[in-house]
């Protein structure tokens, strides 16, 4: 379904989340004034990259954003390269829990020599973090549909808690590439999230990020001052029928006037659009006085307090890999 | 269950701290055990919701920490995931990033393994919570060396035994160097890392470091690293052996005997008199005890199916069909030998004539405190004053009302006897468990941080 509606999103990263005040604030100014999606970026990408800016870890800053709101989607960056597939899964499986059905993520590779160093591992070259990435999104799936639906039975009467019929090894069974990259047995540490998988998003100027597997949304960047025409080209229609977000970084100049005009362009091309500035205080100043204008134009998708971030965005649930039966439990 | 040699009284005077405060933990295990039917949804076990309305009962009876036990992978019972307990449990510092968010003093400790975390990794997320919470977190370090575990992860099982707590220390000392705000550069045996502080100095100077191994390794490890233990010593003179223990230990390294905090796990269970709360517990224990998880208890050692034995009926004839326990992993007993195992218990059974339910329900190991409310403090105003334990890791018995009646009911008889306080003493967990300044930042370190090759 076609829709001229735009779900608007705020970038928070690096000072924007030190502060539980602030991240706290930020959080419910922008549900309340009717964002669709938090961005929790990650500053530098590695854990321990030197900064001129703090960088806590966006997963947990979003997990503590998730306590105040209830409707706004949380999309946390986190790079596949040297990560444990593992804890990714857990990690974002457990936002998703505790968000009800809010949580996405927002893929990236990181090829730099920090990260590598934190991680005590060898800088990889392009090709290989590609590959790598590819094997820890799939570890990372398979996790989210090692539990299937329906798994939990709490069934006094036999003593059984669970069903461990519908709960899976991850390094076996249906599904093309298993343990291709690494061994993961599984199942996960919890069972199959609320969206069954939590929103995967990923930069389409970023090879690898097209490369991936059970990719739902592209990521493309615009300009800030980009025209309706440049806009068209920049925001090609994805081959995949993907939903496509739309990254721009508004700088102190940028205008309620040129932002409105782009916003407009946006409309009917992006699903989503997710802003960054300097500060994100600064950027949500910005939207306070643009999206009550874009709202009355019937150009705001607001999202609805218990609505999961797929059903924002239109897309499916998706069924578990290893249900057997089609019909979903 | 209530351990008569617990409650013999010592003589007024004779009490060794007869100032000490009892701390309350709010724990929960991996695969905690409870009635089921009494869950509206089994979701329910899982959802964020549940931990925080426990933890807010929790603060609002003034509760230390929210102290979460783990596990990194699913305990597996005869080839197959267990499923006779509540598996699996949300990610530990995503849960407490939420809980910071709804409570304003209670503290968060995470059980978290070094053996299969980066420690630059961990000491972001860890400090990440640290900052949001204004300085309330503690990580109970723990170690393995299990390649069982180790199939969850892209690196395997690759740490020997013998190199467990080596590799510990080298992960405490990057994270901790970390949050004092000073980059680190190791190249050693283990790592070969370099990594700049994510976050600022922590604001109760460290996170506070528990630990939980029993060997006499790990209480070395602890008497040199930790600030508190949680223990499985709740028998008093088991918990005053250790405490005695550990404040040798402490001596040998030089820091003071009272230097560390003991938390053993235990139960509560509180009745109007002491038959009503028998009979509570008496309940929960055989609501939680079904035919499954007794007949599992025997299976884990005789490694095969015994559906077809009666547990009401004697001990499988035969002897366990595997010499070495390979098919039910993640339970404490896993290095047991099962033959040795089967011969001691059906010694045992034959001795007392017991059933399996009767020989299982003699072996569960699981104490609580039973009783009135004044009863059950009047006994851990025992513990504490002779120095046995600091706190208790106490888990509830049910999602999520499990720790109404220790706050509504023990906690003002705890108050009446002068174990507990009024209020929060300060707004970090190290103010709260009234701990000095982190082992490295004192004046003359026992143990010195940086340069570490």
């Amino acid at each position: 379904m076609t829709t001229t509606r735009l779900i608007l999103g705020l970038r928070l990263a690096g000072d924007d989340l030190v502060d539980a005040g602030r991240l706290v604030r930020s959080a419910r100014g922008a549900e309340q004034l009717g964002l669709g999606l938090l961005l929790f970026d990650d500053e530098r990408g590695a854990p321990g990259a030197p900064a001129a800016r703090w960088s806590p870890d966006p997963l947990e800053a979003a997990a503590h954003a998730a306590a105040v709101t209830d409707a706004v989607g949380l999309v946390v960056s986190a790079a596949a390269t040297h990560a444990e597939p593992f804890h990714l899964s857990n990690r974002l499986s457990s936002l998703d829990w505790g968000s009800h059905g809010r949580a996405g993520w927002l893929v990236s590779i990181d090829t730099s020599s920090q990260r590598a160093a934190a991680y005590s591992a060898a800088v990889p070259d392009p090709r290989a973090a590609r590959r790598e990435a590819v094997g820890v999104v799939d570890a990372v799936a398979r996790l989210w549909d090692s539990w299937e639906d329906g798994a939990l039975i709490a069934d006094s009467a036999s003593g059984r808690f669970l069903d461990n019929s519908l709960l899976h090894y991850t390094d076996t069974g249906p599904g093309s590439g298993a343990g291709e990259f690494f061994r993961i047995r599984g199942p996960a540490l919890m069972p199959r999230p609320v969206q069954g998988r939590p929103v995967i998003f990923a930069a389409a100027d970023d090879a690898a990020g097209q490369a991936l597997a059970g990719v739902d949304v592209t990521v493309v960047t615009v300009a800030p001052d980009a025209d309706a025409t440049s806009v068209a080209g920049q925001v090609a229609t994805d081959p995949s029928a993907r939903p496509t977000a739309a990254r721009v970084t508004v700088s102190r100049q940028t205008t309620p006037g040129q932002l409105t005009a782009l916003l407009r362009a946006l409309a009917g091309r992006a699903a989503a659009v997710v802003l960054g500035g300097p500060e994100a205080d600064v950027t949500l100043d910005l939207l306070t006085r643009v999206a009550p204008g874009l709202d009355d134009a019937g150009l705001l998708a607001r999202p609805r307090a218990g609505q999961t971030l797929r059903h924002q965005l239109g897309l499916p649930r998706p069924a578990s890999r290893y249900a057997r039966s089609e019909t979903p439990r | 269950m209530t351990d008569p040699t617990r409650t013999r009284a010592a003589a007024a005077g004779d009490y060794r701290r007869p100032d000490a405060r009892l701390h309350l933990n709010a724990f929960f295990p991996f695969g905690p055990i409870y009635v089921w039917d009494q869950a509206q949804r089994p979701e329910q076990y899982y959802e964020f919701e549940g931990f925080a309305q426990l933890a807010r009962t929790a603060e609002r009876g003034l509760f230390t920490a929210v102290f979460l036990g783990d596990s990194q992978r699913l305990r597996e019972h005869l080839g197959r995931i267990t499923d006779t307990a509540v598996t699996g449990r949300p990610d530990q510092l995503t849960l407490f990033a939420y809980l910071a968010a709804v409570t304003r003093r209670i503290g968060f400790v995470a059980t978290l393994n070094t053996t299969y975390t980066d420690p630059v990794d961990l000491a972001r997320r860890i400090a990440t919570v640290e900052t949001l919470s204004g300085g309330r977190t503690g990580w109970n370090v723990v170690t393995t060396d299990n390649a069982w575990t180790g199939e969850n992860f892209r690196r395997g099982g690759y740490l020997s035994h013998a190199d467990r707590y080596a590799h510990a220390l080298e992960h405490l000392r990057t994270a901790q160097q970390l949050w004092d705000g000073k980059p680190v550069e190791l190249h050693s045996r283990f790592y070969d890392l370099a990594a700049a502080p994510s976050l600022p100095p922590s604001p109760q100077g460290q996170p506070v470091v528990f630990q939980a191994g029993e060997s006499d390794e790990g209480r070395d490890f602890a008497a040199r690293h930790a600030e508190a233990i949680f223990s499985r010593y709740l028998g008093f003179d088991a918990a005053l052996a250790f405490a005695d223990d550990m404040a040798d230990r402490l001596a040998a390294v030089g820091r003071p005997r009272d230097d560390i905090a003991i938390f053993p796990g235990a139960r509560i269970t509180l009745g109007d008199t002491a038959a009503d709360a028998e009979e509570k517990a008496r309940w929960f224990h055989t609501a939680t005890w079904t035919d499954r998880r007794i007949r599992s208890v025997l299976e884990a050692v005789w490694s095969c199916d015994l559906s077809d034995h009666d547990v009401d009926g004697p001990l499988p004839a035969f002897d366990p069909v595997d010499t070495e326990q390979t098919k039910t992993h993640g339970v404490v007993n896993s290095r047991d030998q099962p033959l040795n195992t089967a011969a001691a218990w059906r010694a045992l059974a034959a001795e007392r004539g017991f059933t399996i339910r009767q020989l299982v329900m003699h072996l569960d190991s699981s104490i609580s405190f039973v009783g009135t409310p004044a009863s059950v403090a009047d006994e851990l105003a025992h513990y504490v004053r002779s120095g046995a334990i600091d706190g208790l890791n106490l888990t509830p018995n049910a999602v999520p009302t499990g720790f109404d009646e220790v706050v509504d009911l023990l906690v003002p008889a705890l108050q009446e006897r002068g174990i507990y306080p009024a209020d929060y003493p300060g707004s970090t967990l190290r103010d709260n468990l009234g701990l000095r300044a982190p082992i490295a930042h004192r004046a003359r370190p026992v143990v010195r941080p940086g340069r570490q090759h």
